[in-house]
């Protein structure tokens, strides 16, 4: 497998090093936006486990550069082909609405951006970044120490004075291939990043993580449900259909009544809330039957399927499929055009697990990407 | 040494002896070994100590990746578990240490200078090796567990074994020979511990291979030469306390006649019940011949019948007859062979006045190899195969599909012999002019549940016939054949294990007989598989019939394919089928396949449009007026013009209808006819949803959907019963939660306008990352549900 295979393999791969994205991920948020409108109004986010930095990178390119990228571009294409269809219709009405008008987008004021992660990050311009365990309770300080230069530590420990608009969290772990330990760490990372979010976000901010979709994620979606108002799972077209990532967009924080994050008495481990538990309980739905615009009936059983145990607890979050469809699959294979040359990796690993034992090998007298022992010249 | 991956656990053991000086450890890596070290301090001044690390020991009881579990008793029990399912349970490690190999060395032979060393052998009896030195001397070593060997002096020094010698032996009756460069054929019997010249080549014997004939109260040795000398066939009375003066009797001398580059290296006898018995003999060039040798004495014989590349280009390196158990069927019979192919193989012989038909039943490749060396039958009627997988002789039970004994020796090019007893037996080697040793009388572990693939299952088919097979592949690149017995508590008991593809596999499908297995996965793999359902004494008989012939061209994924199959006899003239493959790049093509010639074509292709096409199907079962359909990542069903009457030779495949049923990824695909000749296709979506489509003889369209279906992907659908208008299938998904749905359509009302939908069960399975699902007709009559993903479950469905 050379670095061309992956190249065909993956059109999203060859995408990214194209345009200058560290990782391929950057198409996730992407078309992410594109269906949401995440950045909107936006100035201040946090991204957790930001490394090597491609959501970052977003982030920088649309709300410190003013970059039309993202829904941005999309909403362009959209107008393009109003003006394309207006001139070919030119006896057309021309009292049309005015708010086709092509949106101005400069770069924003008071933009703060906190990146954490627990791998060190190549840095980028405008954006803090920090090294940092989300799991641990010694972050929020840290977090909020970052997004406000005046925070006091000891005054409210644990509530920004100025909240976030948008927390994001494309955190994984490295996946063993045992999925039932692989979707739980990755649940445990959600949970840290929930827990993070609370204590920074604003009411009616945002949330997006990415999440496994596998046993019990509906017990998740009923939990998330609890402090955010809408809650959509949402599978951008270039995460692969054969892969259990998809990504939960939480929309209007709503912290119960009475609620105050901590980390250190986290959400969940034990802690109740003390609010009228009828107030948070997800919606219940009835039996439905409606037509859809593109003529697809949609039918609702209603909520007594999810209920048969007895256990109010499980909900399935409404599914999105994010990106035009005609954007490239992500499963699909393509052929390379002719001549294509493969580029390199915008952002080579800063500190792989196997660094150690490339380093290791090196100080034998092995060279890097070798595999013999001696004889050759080092680097 | 040590593991090839990532190791997941390092385990102090309970220490196995009174030692102060080190400790035993074992370690478990994503390579699914196990290894057992001995870490021992060396006792120093300074207090900088030094310790030595030895690999004592590894072991592969799991297949496929990972030992996730370990738990060890206080008594030194060591279990592990991995993602092949089974549960491994070392008994033997402890008190009874594991038998390391031990140097028999050369002083034994009484020179002390180490100019002799041991040259050939072979098992004259359990545990009794007869053997010649390089200065030609002739001697009987007696095997002692963890001692050094008894050894007698048969002969001082043979002129004719200095420097050169072959030797055989049948360990059944004791009797050994050896021969040299001078031609002279020694015989040993050891029950008299008696040594005679039996015969006298005239030429360097090349080769000495025996077999006795109970049947038939003699021995036949097989006497090779070398430079197109053709070998004689000895055939000697056995016994020979008949004797007075216990000499051997030559009974009948024959040569056979070689055919061209014929090199033999290995020999048995077919015994019939009537008729005369043959010599069967394989060769360096992979050619198996049949000699009628109950014929006159000093004749020359022709072989009567030759199965040539049995073992492709590679050494037939040993032979083995089984006879049918049928009375009438006393001519018939079943051909083991190995060879250096990687393969171990079964001919079904069958003579008919005098003629010869065979038939190739098996071809598989075992877990190791490409040297696989001898195979045996047990007395327990499980069929071992032995061989040598890198540095390790591996010797393999094919019927338990498990690992007998492993035995670290440095590879195959080297004289070894070995010895099978109950659960294990000796096998000696030759490595650094040493001879070494080394037995084993316990499995090296037990396993409690027999486990299956190493990695998930993403194909699932039953067989369509009586005894129905279950045919899983899996992200491993294997595909298993399994059986249920429900006997008891149930059981999946895996007959097979299929080795082509070099990916995970992507779709299974039988042919209607369920005679024929087709697999597709990546790299444009495509095989198929000739199945025969109950070959006596091996469970299925399995033989890889073809691969396409752009398997491995591209890297590209067969995601899914359908077999129409255009004759009701494949291996007849004219036998053939239509395969519609769905490729990873959107592409669809229809290729031909006639099986008596083996013989592939494309009759033609078209392009769906960007996006990975998942599935390929037929929506109705009426074979003239098929519509071709197909699923994809968009979420869109499209039809072509794949019918019967759209059809000319050399059109390009086009859709001619695509129909949106979900957001994105079509996983899953079942189809249902009604009794007004439209169809329900049921399709399951990334998205979470289930689709139920409602298609007309036209090709209309019209979508029932159900959005959150499941809490994740929907992975597998089955329809269990239909009639009329009701249906009830079966869904499942990654949320690994099984439901059954009940579907009522009002046949008088168009569209979906008349489709009800009924959640009736929804429970959780146990099965991880589920990949697909279908019936199987449980012992009672009734359709269950089997749900394959992480292992698999067997469902009952109550109606």
């Amino acid at each position: 497998m050379g670095k061309s295979s992956k190249d065909k393999r993956d059109a999203y791969y060859r995408l990214a090093k194209e345009q200058g994205w560290r990782a391929r991920s950057a198409f996730k948020l992407l078309q992410l936006d594109e269906e949401f409108n995440l950045f909107e109004g936006v100035t201040r986010v946090v991204d957790l486990c930001a490394a090597p930095g491609s959501w970052s990178q977003v982030l920088s390119r649309i709300l410190i550069q003013g970059q039309r990228v993202g829904r941005a571009a999309w909403e362009d294409k959209r107008y393009q082909e109003l003006l394309r269809l207006r001139q070919a219709d030119l006896t057309g009405d021309s009292s049309a609405p005015e708010t086709d008008e092509r949106p101005e987008v400069r770069p924003r004021k008071d933009v703060k951006i906190v990146a954490i992660d627990l791998q060190p990050m190549s840095p980028l311009e405008g954006i803090t970044c920090l090294k940092a365990d989300i799991t641990h309770p010694s972050t929020i300080p840290l977090l909020l120490k970052a997004l406000d230069p005046d925070y006091n530590s000891t005054s409210s420990p644990t509530e920004a004075s100025h909240p976030v608009d948008l927390v994001l969290s494309d955190g994984a772990p490295d996946v063993t291939g045992l999925h039932d330990l692989d979707i739980y760490v990755q649940s445990q990372l959600l949970w840290a990043a929930l827990n993070l979010a609370l204590c920074v976000l604003k009411p009616g901010g945002t949330f997006v993580a990415k999440i496994f979709r596998g046993k019990d994620v509906d017990l998740l979606y009923a939990q998330l449900k609890i402090v955010f108002e809408d809650v959509t799972v949402a599978k951008p077209r270039s995460s692969r259909a054969s892969s259990v990532e998809a990504f939960i967009v939480c929309t209007n924080f709503r912290p119960p009544k009475g609620f105050k994050a901590s980390l250190d008495n986290p959400l969940g481990a034990g802690r109740k809330l003390q609010t009228d538990t009828g107030d948070v309980k997800p919606q219940r739905t009835e039996y439905s039957r409606k037509l859809r615009e593109d003529g697809i009936t949609e039918l609702d059983l209603g909520s007594d399927l999810e209920e048969e145990e007895g256990e109010d607890i499980r909900w399935i979050a409404p599914f999105l499929a994010c990106g035009d469809l005609s954007a490239f699959d992500a499963d699909a294979s393509h052929k390379l055009p002719e001549g294509h040359v493969s580029l390199d990796p915008i952002q080579p690993p800063t500190a792989p697990p196997y660094r150690r034992a490339l380093e290791e090998r090196k100080k034998m007298g092995g060279a890097y990407g070798k595999t013999k022992l001696g004889g050759l010249p080092g680097g | 040494m040590g593991h090839m991956s990532r190791i997941w656990h390092v385990r102090f053991l309970p220490s196995r002896v009174e030692e102060a000086q080190g400790v035993d450890m074992m370690s478990f890596g994503e390579d699914a070994s196990a290894i057992l070290w001995h870490l021992q301090t060396l006792s120093s001044s300074s207090n900088a100590s030094t310790h030595i690390l030895q690999q004592y020991h590894i072991d592969t009881a799991h297949a496929g990746k990972h030992i996730w579990s370990v738990a060890i008793s206080p008594s030194g029990y060591i279990a592990t578990g991995a993602s092949d399912g089974a549960i491994a349970v070392r008994t033997s490690t402890f008190g009874n240490p594991p038998s390391l190999p031990l140097e028999i060395g050369s002083p034994l032979l009484g020179d002390f200078s180490g100019a002799d060393t041991f040259k050939a052998y072979s098992f004259i009896a359990p545990s009794t090796v007869i053997a010649t030195t390089t200065q030609g001397k002739l001697i009987v070593l007696k095997l002692q567990a963890a001692e050094i060997p008894r050894i007698w002096e048969l002969a001082a020094s043979l002129s004719g074994l200095r420097g050169y010698s072959v030797v055989t032996s049948l360990p059944d009756i004791g009797t050994g020979w050896a021969a040299g460069l001078d031609g002279k054929v020694y015989m040993y019997v050891h029950e008299h511990r008696r040594l005679t010249q039996v015969f006298d080549a005239g030429h360097k014997v090349a080769g000495l291979f025996a077999h006795s004939r109970q049947g038939h109260r003699a021995i036949a040795l097989l006497v090779t030469g070398v430079g197109g000398v053709d070998p004689t066939l000895l055939l000697l009375a056995p016994a020979m306390a008949e004797n007075v003066n216990l000499m051997p009797v030559l009974r009948r001398e024959t040569r056979l006649a070689l055919a061209q580059d014929f090199i033999v290296t290995s020999f048995s006898i077919i015994t019939r019940q009537k008729g005369h018995d043959y010599a069967v003999l394989g060769s360096r060039n992979g050619d198996i011949a049949l000699y009628d040798i109950d014929v006159a004495a000093g004749a020359s014989v022709i072989h009567e019948h030759l199965l040539p590349k049995a073992h492709s280009k590679e050494a037939v390196t040993s032979l083995h007859w089984v006879r049918g158990d049928e009375p009438l069927a006393s001519s018939s019979g079943l051909l083991h062979s190995t060879g250096r192919d990687g393969r171990h193989a079964v001919h079904s012989l069958h003579s008919r006045n005098g003629k010869w038909s065979a038939e190739l039943v098996y071809c598989l490749a075992p877990p190791f190899g490409p040297n696989i060396e001898g195979v045996t039958l047990r007395p327990d009627n499980h069929i071992w195969i032995w061989g040598f997988k890198g540095k390790h002789f591996v010797a393999h039970d094919t019927t338990a599909q498990c690992e007998i004994m492993t035995v670290e020796c440095g590879g195959a090019h080297r004289n070894w012999a070995f010895q099978p007893e109950a659960a294990g037996g000796w096998f000696v080697w030759t490595g650094k002019a040493q001879l070494y040793q080394q037995q084993q009388t316990q499995l090296p572990y037990v396993l409690i549940n027999p486990g299956g693939h190493g990695r998930e299952i993403k194909a699932l088919a039953v067989s369509p016939i009586e005894k129905q097979i279950i045919a899983t592949g899996a992200e491993d690149t294997n595909i298993k054949l399994w059986t249920f017995s429900s006997e008891e508590h149930g059981e999946f008991r895996c007959m097979q294990t299929l080795r082509k593809h070099n990916t995970g596999i992507q779709h299974l499908q039988w042919s209607r007989d369920g005679r024929y297995l087709f697999s597709s996965g990546g790299f444009e793999g495509f095989c198929i598989w000739r199945v025969r359902p109950d070959l006596p004494g091996m469970g299925a008989g399995v033989v890889c019939e073809g691969m396409h012939p752009n398997s491995g061209a591209s890297d590209l994924r067969i995601m899914g394919f359908e077999v129409r199959e255009r004759s009701k006899k494949h291996d007849q003239a004219g036998g053939s089928s239509e395969v519609h493959m769905a490729y990873s790049d959107s592409t669809l093509k229809r290729w031909h396949y006639e099986f008596p010639r083996k013989k592939w074509s494309l009759v033609s292709q078209g392009e769906y449009l960007t996006a990975c096409l998942t599935h390929v199907f037929a929506p109705t079962t009426d074979f003239i007026e098929q519509w071709l359909a197909t699923a994809a990542t968009d979420g869109h069903v499209a039809l072509w013009n794949g019918r019967q009457a759209d059809r000319e030779a050399g059109d390009e495949l086009q859709w001619t209808h695509r129909h949106k049923v979900h957001q994105n990824a079509i996983l899953s695909v079942a189809t249902n006819s009604l009794p007004d000749a439209t169809t329900l296709v049921i399709t399951g979506g990334d998205d979470n949803g289930i689709g139920i489509t409602r298609l007309t003889q036209s090709g209309g369209m019209d979508t029932l959907l159900m959005p959150r279906a499941h809490a994740a992907a929907v992975t597998g659908l089955i329809i269990l019963h239909s009639s009329g208008g009701r249906l009830t299938f079966a869904s499942a998904g990654i949320d690994q939660r099984l439901k059954l749905w009940r579907v009522t359509v009002n046949i008088e009302q168009s569209g979906i306008d008349g489709v009800e939908i009924e959640c009736v069960k929804s429970d959780f399975t146990a099965v991880a990352d589920v990949s697909s699902l279908t019936s199987y007709r449980l012992a009672d009559g009734t359709k269950g549900v089997l749900v394959a993903g992480v292992g698999m479950d067997l469902w009952g469905v109550q109606a």
